[in-house]
Order: structure tokens, then C-alpha cells, then sequence
């Protein structure tokens, strides 16, 4: 089980990629940036500060919230990259763990009795009835082209040309599910003070910005494994870096859509992924 | 969906300056929009009052930050206007490439907080890198960056350095060619015009009702640009940039397409300027006058009223453009979504600092003076519960 020991390095990869990432932005936008380590430095800060929580927002599920988001993202990494876990139709229960994050998500922002948290978790709820299904739908084409029940027999191999469809569909979930824009309106600084996040502070913040480089990581691999199938640790990491770039220039280059337009934009993503089902099932 | 409150502002990331909107909502509808405003009021006028003309001067060009010269320029319009004065053309022609070079960098300070807004970071780190380049400009024409105490009574303070004219050049040949590019990409990105078409309408009829002035009206079809009115500006090649759609994506074209007018203006008036030297400072003296001017800020018309007796200023009223253009937002924003309330807020380029003139009133009491009354009751003294200004 040497799988397991990337569990322990889980975490600090998860922050470099964040601290990468910025770093890359910053190029695209002529900047210096932070250091490739800031995101190490913005936990310790926040970890070792003393809570300030408005009166309003006093009940359990604010306190309990961030840390089960937390813990729901980190879950993910039990399927991918490695296959610490591993049983007929695990990938089911992976779809239903990322649903498990979207729905601490929404509850973190309902539980900080924020108006902008609210907005903000209303925002996710309705972007969430488009993406989740389109997650599921897509990772449903990618077994049934592979021919395999477990992600632990998924072989190697050009995915990303067997199921083009699903993979144009997978690309604009990821980009959702990691709220890079154009599709972080639930999340949008200017509209809605970063929605969900706004009552929180110290550790419970923490947690949550420490789910959300969790949930962005995970992604960059759960990418290069589906569309690569399981790659030597080198070209995994290889891919995971050219996906965090890729996202990287996607979020620089755009602007954000507004809730109601990311809904109208998933609608013929959500078709294509039907169609590639369709043809993998016919097939 | 349960109807709720939801404040933007007077702290919030997509305002530039404190006010307040407190938004009734329907789900992620606005049912109806409140503003609220007073976070930063001044006395602007109050504190004119009593000063020499000289020393009024300085104060008028920091109502506003990123226009100063406009200030300067619509007061210096007012008194020399009152004392009977008409600068040579020198002067006129240096003034019109300070308001230029104002309208150039408010509107690519406007353009990046527009891209922000909609959350394009790349393009508004790319407007603001661009604007370096007319603070640039600015520095070698005043010494000043943001603020400049350019204007002077008949004349300027500084003729044009020597090597400004290929300075000027260089730079301004840098921004129009970013600019047209950048205006490229706000003509084809799909998603940015997604975001402002269609946004924050107001119909050409509705724009004339409310008599909103700047690009806010001008992006409605409403040519009502001080410039048109001033004979330098004709001789400069001035055209107005008039969009019809009256939306938010209109009123960004409009600014964008000044940007690049006004570097062509800047160009011919360097060609224009004449070789003579500038003349001096004129005295402001113990002038007695009453007396109105204007200016075309970025914003839009610039409005100041003086009286004055014995060179000390009695009575000032400034009308800056944002109070103009703020009584179109309430109806603007009803009805819209939550997303829509920085785009729109922000298409109307407000200035807060600049246009607040807010007298409170006790209770419902409610008194009808002359102005002798009025002072005579009011300027000057503190009285609790009412600001002490107009």
C-alpha cells in the first residue's frame, strides 16, 4: 500500500499548485506575484489567529461546516491519483464524494447567514444542477469506453481521443468545480464579497481555503488520469502542471458570466456529454 | 424564494468610493434599490466661502483627484469669465491638452475598473500599466503626478518643456495602439459583451429626461459635450463619440473611443501651439463679480457658479457630473440581477467624494429663505444635527 504514503504529501503538493498557480497568473498579468510558498504562509497566518465571528452567524453548522468541507475534498484523493480504495464501481462513490463537497459548499455559505453567503450558495445550487450531472455523465462515458468498473483497472492509454465529447464536457466542469472564471460567479469578489467565505475568519477560514486548493488539485489529476489513464508518478506530474497552466491562462483570459448565463452555457455541455453516452452505450 | 436585504457597500470590493445600496431582493432579482450617501462628504463649498479667489484655486482642484485640471479649468472659466478676461491662445491650447491628457487617464483608470468588475484581471492590470504612461506625461509637463496646480489666472505655470513634444509622442503612440487593441477585444470577446450588452439601459429620451451629461449620456446618443461649445476644441478637430444603444457596452465605447480622440487632439494641438512665450500670471486682485463656467470633465460637465466681492469668495456652487448622472441608477437597477449592480453602478463612473452637497434637515421642519436670510442664520455657525455647509 505505497499508495498511501501520497496522502501525507497530499496537502503541501495541493499548496504548491495553488502558490503555482498564482505565480503563473501573475506572469499572464504582467506582475510580479506572491512566492510559490504563500499559500504555506497565508495558512500559518491564518490558523494562528484568533476568531471573529459576528453574533448573527453563531450556530453549529458555521463551526463544524468548514472543517467537513475540508474533509470531503480531502476524501477525493482516496480514488485519485492513487487507488487507495478500490472496488466495483468506486467511481460512483467518487461522484457522490464530489457532490458531498459541493453540498458543504452550499451549506457553509447558508450556515454564515450572510447575505452575501447566502447569494452566494444560491448561486452554487443553481450552477450545481447543471455541473454535477455533467461530472457524472462524463465519467459514465469514460468507463463505459474504457470497458471497466473500477478506477483501480482503468488502463493507460489516449482517452481524450476516444471520448472528444466527454472530454470538451469534463474541461468546462473542472474549470467550474475549481471557480476559475468565467464560471466562479458563486464565488464572485466584486458582486458578492467572495460569497460563501465572507462571515468566516482564522482557522474556519482555513479550512475552507484549504478545501478549495484541495478540490483544485485533486482536479488537475483527476484530468490527467481520465484522459491518460494511470501514467508513471513523471508524466503525472508532467500533465498536472500543464493542466494547472492551462486553467491558469483560462482564468486570466476571461471575464465572468453572470449565474444565470453559466446555467444557459451548461446546457448544450450537459448535451454533448449525453451524446458521447449515447454513442458509448450504442456502441 | 424568501424576499431579504442585501447592503453593497458603503466597504465593498466594486466601489471605488464609500456609498451605500441597499438592495431588496427577490431571489437574485432586485425587487428595489436604495442609495444612500453622505460616507464622505466634504463642505467643498463651505470651505470656498470666505477665501481669496488666489488661495480657492488650490482648494477647487482637490474636490476631485483623478480630474483636477477640469476644476480648475471650469473655475478658472467662471473668473476670468467674471473679470473680463480672454487668455491667449497659448494657454487655451495647454489647457486643452491637460483636460485631454485628464480624460485619457480617467478613462483608462474607469476601463480597468470596468474589466475588474466583470472579472477580467488581465485586461484591468493592462489599462492601468497603460496609464503609467500618461502619468508619465503629466510629471514632465507639472512635476505632478496626480495632482498638477497647473492652471494659473490668464496663463499656466509651466510652458511645455522642450523635448515634450517627442516625449509626448512616444508615449501617446504606446496608447493608442493598446488602446486599439484593446478595444478590438472588447468589440469580439463574447463573454465581456454578454456581460454589458443589454445592461443598464437608457433610452435617449430618458437620458435627455434625467439631463445626464458625459459619456453616460453620450453613450445613449446625447450630444451634450462642453467641447462642441469651445472654439479650440473646433480647430483641434473636436468630434463628439456618440454610441446609441444607451447601455452599459455603449457607455464603454464611448470611453474607449474618446481615449483615442483625445490622443489625436493632444497630437494637433501640439502641432497648434505657438512658438510665443506665455504670459504672466494674471492678479486675481479685489475683483466683484458673479459668474458662471464649465468644463468637460471625463465624467462629464463640470458646472462651478462664484460670486465674489472684493476678491473673497461669497457664495460657490459646484455641480459635478456624478450628481447629474446618479438619478438614473435606482431605475436602472430595478429588476436586474444581483451580478448586473457593479456593472451598472460602475458604467455611470460615479464620484462620490466630488458630488456630495448634503444639507440635513431637522425633523420635518422645513424653512423657505432668501439667501441673505440664509446666511445670515447659517454660514458660518455650527449648529447641531445640520452640516454646516449647502
Amino acid at each position: 500500500m505505497w499508495e498511501s504514503i501520497f496522502l501525507v504529501f497530499a496537502l503541501p503538493i495541493s499548496l504548491f499548485l495553488e502558490g503555482l498557480r498564482r505565480k503563473v497568473i501573475a506572469r499572464f498579468h504582467n506582475r510580479v506575484g506572491p512566492p510559490v510558498y504563500q499559500p504555506f504562509l497565508d495558512l500559518r497566518k491564518l490558523f494562528g489567529k484568533g476568531p471573529s465571528d459576528s453574533r448573527g452567524s453563531d450556530n453549529a453548522f458555521f463551526r463544524v461546516c468548514p472543517f467537513l468541507y475540508f474533509l470531503s475534498s480531502f476524501l477525493l484523493f482516496l480514488f485519485i491519483p492513487f487507488q487507495i480504495f478500490s472496488f466495483s464501481f468506486d467511481f460512483i462513490l467518487l461522484i457522490y464524494i464530489t457532490i458531498l463537497c459541493s453540498g458543504f459548499y452550499v451549506l457553509v455559505g447558508f450556515a454564515s447567514n450572510s447575505p452575501y453567503g447566502i447569494v452566494g450558495a444560491m448561486r452554487e445550487i443553481i450552477t450545481m444542477v447543471a455541473y454535477e450531472m455533467v461530472l457524472a455523465v462524463s465519467v459514465f462515458a469514460f468507463m463505459l469506453a474504457s470497458g471497466v468498473t473500477s478506477l483501480s483497472a482503468y488502463p493507460a492509454g489516449m482517452h481524450f481521443m476516444t471520448a472528444p465529447l466527454a472530454t470538451i464536457a469534463l474541461l468546462f466542469v473542472v474549470s467550474i468545480e475549481t471557480k476559475i472564471t468565467p464560471f466562479d460567479s458563486a464565488e464572485a469578489d466584486t458582486e458578492i464579497m467572495y460569497g460563501y467565505k465572507t462571515e468566516f475568519s482564522s482557522g474556519s477560514l482555513a479550512w475552507m481555503e484549504l478545501a478549495r486548493q484541495v478540490k483544485s488539485a485533486f482536479f488537475m489529476f483527476f484530468l490527467v488520469f481520465l484522459l491518460f489513464g494511470p501514467l508513471h508518478i513523471i508524466w503525472l506530474s508532467i500533465g498536472t502542471l500543464a493542466f494547472v497552466f492551462l486553467f491558469a491562462l483560462a482564468n486570466a483570459t476571461t471575464s465572468r458570466f453572470r449565474v444565470d448565463q453559466v446555467f444557459k452555457v451548461f446546457v448544450p455541455v450537459l448535451a454533448l456529454a449525453l451524446i458521447e453516452l449515447l454513442r458509448m452505450v450504442m456502441a | 424564494m424568501h424576499d431579504f436585504t442585501m447592503p453593497i457597500g458603503p466597504q465593498h470590493p466594486s466601489l471605488k468610493e464609500p456609498t451605500c445600496l441597499r438592495l431588496t431582493l427577490d431571489g437574485n432579482y432586485i425587487q428595489e434599490a436604495r442609495i444612500r450617501m453622505g460616507y464622505i462628504h466634504r463642505g467643498i463649498e463651505f470651505l470656498l466661502e470666505g477665501k481669496s479667489l488666489e488661495k480657492a484655486l488650490y482648494i477647487v482642484q482637490r474636490i476631485c483627484g483623478i480630474c483636477p485640471t477640469s476644476h480648475s479649468t471650469a473655475y478658472l472659466n467662471c473668473v476670468e469669465r467674471g473679470m473680463g478676461i480672454d487668455p491667449v491662445k497659448k494657454v487655451k491650447l495647454l489647457r486643452a491638452i491637460e483636460l485631454e491628457l485628464e480624460r485619457i487617464n480617467s478613462h483608462m483608470l474607469w476601463l480597468g475598473h470596468m474589466a475588474k468588475i466583470i472579472g477580467y484581471q488581465m485586461l484591468f492590470m493592462f489599462f492601468w500599466k497603460e496609464r503609467e504612461n500618461c502619468l508619465d506625461i503629466f510629471e514632465k509637463l507639472t512635476g505632478g503626478r496626480i495632482h498638477h496646480n497647473y492652471s494659473k489666472l490668464k496663463s499656466a505655470r509651466y510652458d511645455l518643456p522642450k523635448d515634450a513634444g517627442p516625449f509626448m509622442e512616444k508615449r501617446l503612440d504606446r496608447v493608442y495602439r493598446k488602446v486599439g487593441d484593446y478595444l478590438k477585444t472588447f468589440e469580439k470577446d463574447s463573454i465581456i459583451k454578454s456581460r454589458l450588452k443589454g445592461v443598464g439601459t437608457i433610452t435617449r429620451e430618458q437620458a435627455e429626461r434625467m439631463c445626464l451629461v458625459g459619456p453616460a449620456a453620450r453613450g445613449s446618443g446625447v450630444d451634450n459635450d462642453v467641447r462642441g461649445h469651445v472654439g479650440e476644441y473646433r480647430q483641434l478637430g473636436f468630434r463628439p463619440v456618440l454610441e446609441r444603444d444607451g447601455d452599459a457596452y455603449a457607455r464603454t465605447l464611448v470611453r474607449l473611443k474618446e481615449v483615442l480622440h483625445s490622443i489625436v487632439m493632444i497630437r494637433e494641438a501640439l502641432k497648434q501651439m505657438p512658438e510665443s512665450r506665455l504670459p504672466k500670471w494674471g492678479d486675481f486682485g479685489k475683483a466683484t463679480f458673479e459668474s458662471t463656467g464649465r468644463s468637460e470633465a471625463p465624467r462629464g460637465e463640470d458646472f462651478h457658479f462664484i460670486k465674489a466681492e472684493e476678491g473673497i469668495i461669497k457664495r460657490a456652487k459646484i455641480r459635478t457630473p456624478t450628481f447629474a448622472n446618479i438619478i438614473s441608477l435606482e431605475p436602472m437597477l430595478k429588476g436586474r440581477e444581483i451580478g448586473d449592480v457593479p456593472v451598472i453602478l460602475g458604467s455611470l463612473d460615479p464620484c462620490f467624494a466630488c458630488m456630495e452637497r448634503v444639507m440635513l434637515a431637522r425633523g420635518d421642519k422645513v424653512e423657505d429663505l432668501s439667501e441673505e436670510e440664509f446666511n445670515k442664520k447659517y454660514v458660518g455657525k455650527h449648529i447641531p444635527g445640520i452640516c454646516p455647509t449647502h
